[in-house]
């Protein structure tokens, strides 16, 4: 840390005079050399204000995307001969969309020209009595003789030299029988995926009825088990809207008379295992978001809603509930098709006066609302990779380029409070990936914000007492010899690499702190106690006794109350610690309070980044106060004040600024230290202010988080942001003390 | 084919000296030794996980002893580091402690056109850690999910937060519990989270540590401790409890027959993605190395560092992948 660069030597060197040199040339070359100075050392300054503004233009550049809004535009427009799809899949690429019309035809077509790949009548016209598409690909139609068809569509990738060619396939067709009784299905959700096929629907008799074919992949071999199950559940009312999770667990109703139901299918309950009410308009669209845990409900009268599972806010043990999360603005008429994304939480709603609007659940935000291009939606549909939707109408085809970089980052998702899904209420939360896309990114930099001001707080209570009478005391009472070895000795520890200090700190400090807590509170407090003791029975000794001591050997007297008496206090607090709190404070507090002390915790962390802000704000008190003026103590002294008089009442006023930039440089200091908080604390990004846990700072988190995160994507560009933070709380508190000090110094300046 | 990979797999899992204390893994026989060949030299760069770091080191010493003029840099900071590293062309080989997510295969064809290559190259027994004092030998998945996630999704009725709620009585009983992680670059993280916390989240008291050797030295020095790693990093200070997937079924342990047979729930591929363009044979350095890592001697050394090598059939298979 450069806290006190020397800009005094200016490379002007005296020139020798010399008789034969005449007096004006040299001034003339001191001229010069003083012009050469002042260019380099104001090329150097405007160097520096040139660097950090262009560290800031380059961290704004970095954030700045963040701010760019969603679009969504339409990029092909076809005729369609046939009956319109009543649903739409995509390829990955965006070359091909098939759609099943309720005849019963497929239809592949090429997305460049409208031309048909490939057309096949699944169905006989009149059999199918819905149609609907569903995970992986897949089209699927109920029919009237009680069945479901899943027809999954594949698109064969084949390299033909650098060229990539796209083939669209029918793969194997599935058949699931939900009525035995060969009754009609109208209302029906079906998966195939991973976990197998299943399907669920309304029965003629207004039952619902679930087959489940459950596959399970054997580790090593790969070898699949399927089972098959068949399930009748009990609906209090007809449902007019099913919705089924990939893991095939959860399944999903709306019923005409404004229930919203939800059926655990892993318990064996025909009735439903929760039921909440969906509000006074009835639901004409329900969807799963990816991860299957949220619901998107859209209204009759165009309200859009987020529900999912969450347990009861103070009593887990009062069950869970399906609960509205969240709602959006309105749109203009009842929503007719939902489509989600499989990359994000991001879904399309779409309304009967074709008002399309695109939306992101965690961040709450409307992302874009706009006119679909074709009026009377049939189908909707998400392309794989979440940058397109196809959307399919009686007579057109239209192909939507969906352009949604961030969405998943607003004002809210990073400083407020979000209702994470399946938590019971709104919190601040940092986890920002995993390994798998269904995840939904916890952006909140609240925690990180609070995390380092907690550090920054520790640290500072130990440090600035310590940094700040030690510069008194070297500064003004101790003995020059002594002073000539103490001062460069602080100095010096500022040398130690950060890294050295956090992995002592974690390795070899955080075990033994732990081990003795009770002790080091009682030598925390007891060794200021014990020195003002010491001292006053160093008054107490008669003055003729005390005159025979050299001046400054008092010390080894302080010196040795302190080693007896901190040996003494820390056996104390053993023998407490063994009798007040059975033998383990940190097992007592947990029992008592129900505290978790954590080995890796702020205390530890205090007192490590403690010992690196130490000898700056040591370095700069310890000048500002060596400074202060001579004459000022001079006269203060020759006015009869004390030594101790002179000190509080003249040399620290005057000094005070100095002391307060040192402060705040040490603040500055310990806001941005990274490696000590990464190592020594666990890293937990909570909030919670208690000593004895850890936190997550926002340097560390940068540190933690910065290689992991894909370059441009929303957690890189939110880390920037928190880098930019971190440069803006810098820069003011440092402008502050800056302000504050010119005042001081202006104050004092006529003492 | 299902039926003889399933009786291979038997016939292995029984072939193996079974033994109240820690077995160990025998190669199969019939995996081919390195064959070494000419003109391979140049540098190797390795970005991803830290789960494969010290495997990736010593396939590294046993390639140099193979090709001394060939340098090799590992760097093992987490499996989600490896895609940026592959897609950047910084790095060669991304070693990957979990599979690609889509968003990542979709970055990399952003780029190149086709997706990434990804061959296993060994098996991890992902293990649940505690202190070596600690009394606990096994716990369920659901006891797992109840300890490390505030979820709770695969339906334990209540939160474990001390050790008494999992049965443990005197000193143990009023201990909370410490918990330690990895953090989410981290492959392990990942896995650990869709597998043993049926995808629900961590809570917050989770301790991030940036490597699995800090998260068992972790537990090492915290009596109350309990953490997740692969097993190679597996030291003295520590147990690997017994999994099993949930209340009734079998308990697995962490060791190789009970990974070859099927009974320990968090076994997984260890993996190492390439940049191999569709139709075109992939660079003679980078071939060469996965070809060191399937061979009898590259299997060795995954023995060597405490996972399990592969089977001859899966060998055979990732070795054509490359062709």
């Amino acid at each position: 840390m450069a806290s006190h660069l020397d800009v005094s030597a200016s490379p002007v060197k005296r020139a020798p005079l010399r008789a034969s040199v005449r007096p004006s040339a040299v001034a003339r070359r001191r001229i010069l050399y003083d012009r050469f100075a002042r260019v380099v050392v104001s090329t150097g300054g405007l160097a520096v204000i040139a660097s950090i503004l262009g560290i800031l233009a380059f961290l704004v550049i970095e954030v700045w995307p963040l701010l760019t809004a969603a679009r969504v535009s339409v990029v092909g427009s076809f005729a369609e001969t046939g009956a319109a799809p009543a649903a739409l899949v995509l390829d990955p690429d965006r070359l091909y969309a098939a759609g099943l019309a309720p005849d019963g035809m497929l239809t592949v077509r090429r997305l460049g020209d409208g031309s048909t790949t490939l057309a096949e009548q699944l169905l006989s016209p009149g059999l199918a009595t819905a149609v609907e598409a569903c995970g992986a690909g897949t089209l699927a139609a109920a029919t009237i003789d009680g069945r479901v068809l899943l027809q999954p569509v594949t698109w064969d990738v084949s390299f033909e030299g650098e060229q990539r060619r796209v083939a669209p396939r029918l793969g194997d067709a599935a058949w699931i029988d939900l009525d035995p009784a060969r009754g009609a299905v109208s209302v029906f959700a079906a998966q195939r995926g991973d976990a197998g096929s299943a399907a669920a629907g309304v029965l003629a008799d207004g039952g619902v009825a679930v087959v489940r074919q459950t596959q399970t992949k054997q580790f090593l071999t790969d070898a699949l088990t399927t089972k098959e199950e068949r399930r009748t559940l009990d609906a209090p009312a007809r449902p007019t809207r099913l919705a089924l999770d990939r893991a095939q667990r959860w399944l999903y109703a709306a019923t005409a008379d404004g229930r919203l139901l939800a059926w655990d299918l892993a318990r064996d309950v025909a009735t439903p295992t929760l039921v909440a009410e969906s509000g006074a308009s009835p639901v004409s669209a329900l969807a799963l978001l990816v991860g299957d845990r949220a619901l998107v409900v859209g209204h009759a009268d165009g309200a859009l809603d987020v529900w999912f599972t969450t347990s009861h806010p103070d009593d887990p043990a009062r069950g869970s509930a399906l609960t509205r999360v969240r709602g959006f603005p309105r749109q203009d008429a009842a929503i007719t098709r939902i489509a989600s994304s499989d990359r994000n939480r991001t879904f399309l709603a779409l309304d009967a006066h074709a008002g399309l609007g695109l939306y992101y659940s965690t961040s709450d935000r409307v992302l874009w609302r706009g006119e679909a291009p074709v009026a009377d939606g049939t189908a909707l549909a998400f392309a794989p990779k979440g940058d397109g939707a196809g959307l399919a109408a009686p007579g057109h085809l239209a192909v939507l380029d969906v352009v949604n970089p961030h969405p998943e980052v607003s004002w809210r998702a990073l400083f407020g409070q979000v209702w994470y899904e399946g938590d019971p209420r709104p919190s601040f939360v940092w986890q920002s990936s995993s390994g798998s896309d269904d995840f939904e990114a916890k952006l909140s930099l609240t925690p990180l914000l609070v995390g380092t001001f907690k550090g920054t707080f520790y640290s500072l209570v130990l440090a600035i007492p310590l940094a700040v009478l030690g510069a008194i005391y070297t500064s003004q009472f101790m003995h020059p010899r002594l002073q000539r070895l103490v001062k460069p000795t602080v100095e010096l520890m500022a040398s130690l690499p950060s890294v050295v200090l956090g992995f002592l700190a974690g390795l070899w400090l955080a075990p033994r702190v732990e081990q003795s807590l009770p002790s080091l509170v009682f030598l925390a407090l007891g060794v200021p106690v014990l020195s003002l003791v010491a001292g006053a029975l160093w008054t107490a000794i008669p003055k003729a006794l005390r005159g025979r001591f050299v001046s400054g050997s008092e010390l080894v007297l302080v010196a040795l109350v302190l080693v007896v008496g901190s040996i003494g206090l820390y056996q104390l607090g053993q023998v407490v610690e063994h009798t007040t709190f059975g033998g383990s404070f940190s097992e007592w507090l947990f029992a008592k309070t129900g505290a978790r002390y954590d080995q890796r915790n702020a205390l530890v962390v205090g007192i490590a980044m403690g010992f690196a802000v130490i000898p700056i704000i040591f370095a700069i008190s310890e000048d500002a106060l060596s400074n202060v003026p001579h004459t000022l103590t001079a006269g203060s002294l020759a006015l009869g004040a004390s030594r101790w008089q002179t000190v509080v009442r003249v040399v620290l006023p005057t000094a005070s600024a100095g002391i307060f930039s040192a402060v705040m440089v040490g603040f500055g200091r310990a806001v941005g230290e990274t490696m000590i908080v990464l190592m020594a604390t666990g890293n937990t990004p909570i909030m919670d202010w208690s000593p004895f846990n850890g936190f997550r700072t926002l340097s560390a988190n940068i540190a933690v988080e910065i290689p992991e995160a894909p370059v441009g994507g929303s957690l890189y560009r939110t880390l920037f942001l928190a880098a930019l933070l971190l440069f803006a709380l810098t820069f003011v508190v440092n402008t502050l003390a800056e302000l504050v000090r010119q005042r001081l110094r202006e104050r004092y300046a006529r003492l | 084919m299902t039926c003889t990979r399933f009786a291979l797999a038997l016939a292995l899992s029984a072939a193996l000296p079974v033994s109240a204390s820690a077995q160990v893994a025998t190669v199969d026989a019939q995996i081919a030794p390195y064959a070494k060949v000419s003109g391979i030299s140049g540098s190797l760069s390795s970005v991803g996980s830290d789960t494969l770091n010290n495997l990736m080191t010593l396939w590294a010493e046993g390639f140099q002893k193979e090709y001394p003029n060939v340098r090799i840099q590992i760097e093992g900071k987490g499996s989600s580091t490896a895609p940026p590293a592959l897609i950047a062309g910084t790095a060669q080989l991304g070693p990957m402690s979990r599979e690609m997510k889509p968003t990542e295969v979709d970055e990399f064809e952003k780029k190149y056109g086709y997706p990434p290559t990804d061959v296993r190259v060994a098996i991890d027994a992902l293990a649940v850690y505690v202190n070596k004092d600690n009394p606990l030998d096994k716990l369920t998945l659901t006891q797992v999910d109840a300890i490390f996630s505030k979820a709770r999704r695969c339906g334990a009725p209540a939160e474990i937060s001390s050790w008494k709620d999992l049965g443990l009585t005197g000193a143990w009983a009023g201990r909370p519990m410490s918990l330690y992680g990895r953090n989410s670059a981290s492959g392990t993280y990942g896995y650990f989270k869709e597998h043993a916390l049926c995808n629900g989240d961590y809570k917050d008291t989770v301790k991030e540590q940036p490597g699995s050797a800090s998260v068992v030295q972790g537990v090492t020095a915290d009596p109350s401790g309990i953490g997740y790693s692969g097993i190679g990093y597996k030291t003295s200070g520590v147990k690997a409890v017994d999994l099993a997937t949930k209340e009734g079924e079998p308990y697995g342990k962490a060791e190789a027959s009970d990974v070859y047979g099927g009974k320990y729930p968090l076994a997984r591929f260890l993996r190492i993605y390439v940049n191999k363009p569709p139709g075109r044979p992939l660079d003679p350095l980078v071939r060469e190395f996965v070809h060191f890592a399937l061979s009898k001697q590259g299997q060795e050394i995954v023995v060597k560092d405490g996972y399990l090598p592969l089977l001859l059939d899966i060998d055979q298979t990732e070795m054509k992948k490359l062709e």
